[in-house]
């Protein structure tokens, strides 16, 4: 189970960071949180996440900066990314793989992460 | 030369070659020797870009292709065994030294390819990209080098032209004026010219690598902004607050777009920033003094039209309207001659103003009610900036008083006339230097000479004695008037007569001049015997006077009348000959006194009687009287002069109306002087700005009242010269000490002569209008700064409140779905309750934040094909729990088909702001109706409810901002008064119109109508409302 690659969740709002990493966990994902964007590619670097979720207003470097920084390093040069943010965008920018606007249902997140990288692995095919 | 250095190339085309036993030829096609010879001549032959040639060792050409011979010139004859390869070095052989090096190294290491440059057969130099390799016989042994070229100049010069372009490029980058950014993809900065340095506060140092929206006060906004030309490639007019390092801020204007390459792939952005606020400053100033120049045009006493180089009326001030007693809308676009009785000469007035000739032509106004009215115009020529065609500003002043002054005047002079030709005595006029200026018939008559003879000569000269006459004349100065005085006129036969001097005066009772009389004595019998003469002269006299004139005896008989006096009162001269004077008024008292008066003082000046004429209403009258001795009876008689005044009486009293007006009731302060600059009057207003009173002002110069004596004289001295000034600034003392800063605008005054009058001067005192404006503007813009405030934090806060909903929400559908454990009937039933006010939260907090957008004019429409049906009936299953609980019947009407281009979710809050009303409005057991059908170009949305209705005279107001009907709030019906407001933008936005039916009690129909295909046209715009 170490080896699998985690999700990686970069959000400052707790609750928001929790209530994804509960739903995520809930259903078999390995999930690993930061709350800033610094955390989240000091984060990268150490785990190369399979696919990032990230908030794009963030204390520090905002979302943007945070997911070029961790697309540098070449392991994770071609990581998916889901933006959530309070800001509308109709069509995201074609930088990241899905962008939704909170509210949100917590069903999107899973749906998408599902799209984007598969079920999460079961304990039988480790 | 060479141009590369020496290179590896893959083994396959190693030293072992084709002798390494790899055939490149089937061996069946290969055959014998001639075959071969064939296959490789036809190989050689073949017309190519490629040039292939062998040498021997020594660089002697064994071996040329057909393609050779393209590229270098030279036939197979010419060179086969003649030429080397240093030949066609572009030095020629003796640059063959060096030259030798692709050859060796061919031969070290089996092949060399590079670039070298040679020269053509023509001298011209091509530059080649070349492959040299070695040609060994069967042993293996190198026998030759095998050459294959290609031209590459035309590829050499493209590199060079590109690497130009970019220099270029960067070269437009740096020497634009405008400031210039470029970024990455991401919005890093990678490049900002100078003035992008300037704006920002910030060397290219500082700001390359830094994310661009940082600078953005907006960072929010300027975050969308970003995706919004990542998404769409272009960003245009966006307006931003940058802050500088001094925490000061610019507004700019930013435009961008990003940076592909011909394959469509993302390189960079480049931005263009405008710096907006010296432009809004100027255009802040430039409204400001619009204003005011427009308070000034309509606060003048003079009226201005501007008029196009039609001849059509642009613009005029209220003045104008209350000349013409015409409103502005009808003025305006009509004809500026047509304003004027007189087209034609109004026409020549502009032709003089369009070539630049000044001066003024007074003009019949044309007035709405017919009245007369003179006004004095004139019209200068003037062009707006960028302005092409010129224009003509044309001013009018009202001269009507004074035109009917000089009528007066002239009217009295024929009436003194006629007075003075009336006397049986003879008369002269003298000024007060004894100067003749006037004298009758009679006095031509005594004398001998003509009138024109005597007028101009002095008084005593007509005298044998002129001393003694000096001498009556200085005691009639003294004394008023000197009587019976002996004289002998200077005539051959010296007439003696008998004369009185008296002084006149004018209307200020000021000496004018003198009045003698002079009667014969020295020929009574001679008057005896030229009686009849005499009396059919002085009979001529009075028949020719268009007065009405009478004779009337010490008992009150008309004794004679003339002609006039026959029309006038309707009467043949026999009937008139037999009344008793005072007959012939309604007021016979008033008559019958004016006789007595006449009889005892000798004369009347002015009586206003009424006169009754037969078979018509009276008219009103002046009556005027002179005494005289009737010939015929030796007895006293009077000759009265009786003359209509309506039309007088009417213009006085409009004048004095008018005057009053005008210096009463006008706000503008005005002078009035006479040619010499001496004030002659002045009104309230002026009175109150100079502190002094109106018998203080009266008679002084008129820059002794100002601060700077010179300027006001120059004013004077400029306004007498010019004809008129305006606007020019002069201080006012006053005698407290204090000084008022006055405009003003002045214009000389003339007679129907053209003789100077005076100068009419209008002041404004514009401190305090100066003050009001500066401080409206401050209060405007502070209004401004808390409304951008506001929405800056109604933006804001609605934004931060999306993230604690997601957790409210996010965890509410945790539960609700069993996550934690299984739920009890009770939790599920809290739960929905917490839900639906989640979700309530949630509308609200995107109400607020299109508002916000609304109101900060961001709102762009990202347009998707949507299924109307399908976008409606969602908002509806959204509202399914609030219409249980409202136990409402809803109708849904739902075309599955209708497609439309709009923008998805701010459709979504149209429908559900509309469902939402129809729901908190409509009581329970109420009925709403939701429909969408497509009809022609339109798609259209219908929401009716039978809920409480709003009151017609509310409806106009309905779709406004925060409004809320009466009734909604007597009911305190929840709500942010912020739906309809939404509904009329969204709708707009899409070129759409809303509009509503309702009436109290009965219901409301909304109705939406948005075309299916995206259009930029506005549907009709302020018919919101149709009730």
């Amino acid at each position: 189970m170490s080896g699998r690659q985690p999700l990686l969740v970069i959000e400052d709002d707790a609750d928001v960071r929790d209530l994804i990493a509960d739903r995520l966990r809930g259903i078999g994902y390995r999930v690993e949180c930061a709350a800033t964007g610094e955390e989240g590619v000091a984060l990268a670097r150490l785990e190369t996440p399979s696919l990032i979720i990230l908030d794009i207003l963030l204390p520090g470097i905002d979302g943007w900066e945070a997911l070029r920084e961790i697309r540098t390093a070449s392991p994770s040069r071609s990581v998916s990314a889901i933006v959530v943010s309070i800001v509308d965008a109709n069509h995201p920018p074609a930088v990241v793989d899905a962008y939704i606007v909170k509210p949100f249902r917590s069903s999107q997140i899973v749906d998408k992460v599902a799209e984007l990288i598969g079920p999460p692995q079961s304990e039988v095919m480790t | 030369m060479v141009r590369s250095s020496t290179r590896r190339v893959p083994d396959r085309r190693s030293a072992r070659g084709p002798a390494a036993g790899r055939s490149y030829v089937d061996p069946r096609w290969l055959g014998d020797v001639r075959r071969a010879v064939t296959l490789l001549s036809s190989l050689l032959a073949a017309p190519t870009d490629y040039a292939l040639f062998a040498t021997d060792l020594d660089g002697t050409i064994m071996l040329w292709s057909q393609g050779a011979t393209g590229l270098f010139g030279y036939t197979v004859p010419a060179v086969l065994g003649k030429l080397s390869w240093w030949d066609m070095c572009a030095e020629g052989r003796s640059a063959g030294e060096p030259d030798r090096a692709p050859l060796e190294a061919a031969l070290r290491d089996g092949s060399w390819s590079g670039s070298v440059t040679r020269s053509r057969g023509t001298g011209e130099r091509i530059t080649l990209s070349l492959v040299v390799s070695v040609l060994p016989d069967e042993t293996g042994r190198p026998v030759g080098l095998l050459t294959m070229s290609r031209d590459i100049s035309a590829e050499i010069s493209r590199v060079e032209e590109l690497e130009r372009a970019r220099f270029a490029a960067m070269a437009l980058f740096e020497a634009n004026v405008v400031p210039l950014a470029t970024t990455d993809p991401l919005g890093s900065i990678t490049d900002v010219n100078r003035p992008a340095e300037l704006l920002t506060g910030r060397s290219r140092e500082e700001l390359v690598g830094t994310r661009v929206t940082d600078y953005a006060v907006e960072s929010q906004r300027a975050q969308a902004a970003l995706r919004t030309l990542l998404r769409d490639g272009r960003l245009t007019d966006q307006e931003f607050t940058v802050r500088r390092p001094d925490d000061s801020t610019v507004e700019v204007l930013l435009s961008a777009s990003a940076v592909t390459d011909q394959a469509g792939k993302l390189h960079g952005l480049l931005a263009t920033i405008l710096d907006l606020s010296e432009q809004r400053r100027l255009r802040e100033r430039l409204q400001r003094s619009e204003a005011y120049y427009r308070g000034l045009i309509e606060a003048a006493a003079d009226g201005l039209i501007t008029v196009d180089a039609d001849g059509m009326i642009t613009d005029l001030s209220r003045q104008v309207c209350v000349l013409t007693g015409y409103g502005r809308d009808e003025l305006v676009g009509s004809a500026f001659a047509d304003c004027f009785r007189d087209r034609d000469q109004a026409r020549q007035l502009m032709e003089r103003g369009l070539a630049g000739e000044a001066g003024e032509t007074e003009l019949h106004l044309v007035t709405s009610d017919e009245s007369v009215r003179w006004v004095a115009v004139s019209a200068s020529i003037f062009r707006d900036l960028g302005d092409k065609a010129p224009r003509l500003v044309a001013s009018m002043r009202d001269v009507t008083e004074q035109a009917a002054l000089r009528d007066r005047l002239a009217r009295e002079r024929a009436y003194n006339r006629s007075l003075i030709e009336a006397s049986a005595n003879g008369l002269i006029v003298t000024d007060l230097r004894l100067l003749i200026t006037d004298v009758n018939g009679t006095i031509c008559q005594l004398m001998g000479l003509t009138r024109e003879q005597l007028t101009g000569s002095r008084l005593p000269d007509c005298f044998a004695d002129p001393d003694a006459a000096t001498d009556a004349a200085h005691r009639a100065l003294l004394a008023g008037e000197v009587t019976n005085c002996d004289l002998r006129l200077a005539t051959p036969d010296q007439t003696a007569v008998l004369v009185n001097v008296s002084i006149f005066r004018d209307d200020a009772g000021q000496p004018a001049g003198l009045l003698a009389s002079v009667r014969d004595v020295s020929v009574q019998a001679g008057l005896q015997r030229d009686l009849a003469v005499q009396q059919a002269y002085t009979r001529a006299i009075v028949e020719s006077s268009v007065v009405a004139l009478f004779t009337v005896a010490q008992d009150g008989r008309i004794t004679d009348v003339n002609e006039a006096a026959c029309e006038f009162t309707g009467y043949s001269r026999r009937r008139l000959q037999a009344r008793r004077f005072t007959s012939l008024f309604s007021d016979t008292a008033a008559a019958k006194a004016g006789l007595e008066l006449a009889f005892g003082d000798g004369h009347v000046d002015f009586l206003e009687l009424s006169l009754a004429p037969a078979g018509r209403p009276s008219v009103a009258v002046g009556f005027h009287a002179g005494m005289f001795l009737d010939p015929r009876t030796g007895q006293k008689a009077l000759i009265v002069a009786v003359r209509d005044i309506t039309a007088e009486k009417a213009t006085q009293e409009e004048l004095h109306i008018y005057s009053q007006s005008l210096y009463g009731a006008t706000t503008d302060a005005l002078l009035l002087t006479d040619p010499t600059g001496v004030i002659t009057d002045v009104n309230r207003s002026m009175e109150e700005l100079t502190g002094r009173s109106r018998g203080d002002l009266v008679g002084r110069p008129a820059e002794t009242c100002f601060t700077e004596r010179d300027r006001a004289h120059e004013f004077v001295a400029s306004v007498l010269r010019e004809g008129r000034v305006s606007d020019v600034e002069l201080t006012v003392r006053r005698p407290d000490g204090g000084s008022t800063v006055l405009w003003y605008s002045a214009a000389t005054f003339r007679d129907q002569e053209g003789k100077l009058q005076g100068i009419f001067a209008s002041a404004r005192d514009i401190t305090e209008r100066k003050k009001f404006e500066d401080l409206q503007a401050h209060m405007l813009e502070r209004a401004q700064d808390l409304d951008r405030a506001k929405s800056d934090f109604v933006s804001r806060i609605s934004h931060e409140l999306r993230s604690p909903l997601t957790s409210v929400l996010g965890y509410l559908e945790l539960i609700a779905e069993g996550e934690p454990g299984p739920l009890t009937t009770e939790q599920r039933r809290m739960l929905d309750v917490i839900s639906r006010n989640g979700s309530r939260l949630l509308a609200l907090i995107e109400d607020l934040l299109l508002m916000s957008r609304i109101e900060a004019g961001t709102v762009t429409v990202q347009y998707e094909l949507i299924r109307l049906g399908g976008l409606v009936q969602s908002v509806h299953n959204s509202f399914l729990p609030s219409i249980r609980a409202g136990q409402l019947n809803v109708r849904l009407d739902l075309d599955p088909s209708l497609e439309l281009d709009g923008d998805p979710a701010q459709l979504e809050r149209l429908v559900a702001n509309l469902i939402s009303n129809a729901i908190k409005f409509t009581p329970p057991g109420g009925e709403i109706g939701i429909g969408c059908r497509r009809e022609g170009d339109d798609a259209v949305v219908e929401v009716r409810d039978t809920g409480i209705g709003v009151p017609e005279e509310e409806q106009p107001r309905l779709f406004t901002r925060f409004f809320r009907s009466s009734i909604s709030m007597e009911q305190e019906t929840q709500g942010t008064g912020l739906g309809l407001f939404i509904v009329k933008h969204v709708a707009q936005a899409h070129s759409g119109l809303v509009t509503v039916v309702s009436a109290p009690g009965a219901g409301s129909a909304f109705t939406v109508r948005l075309p299916v295909r995206r259009s930029s046209q506005p549907y009709l715009t302020g018919r919101e409302v149709v009730a």
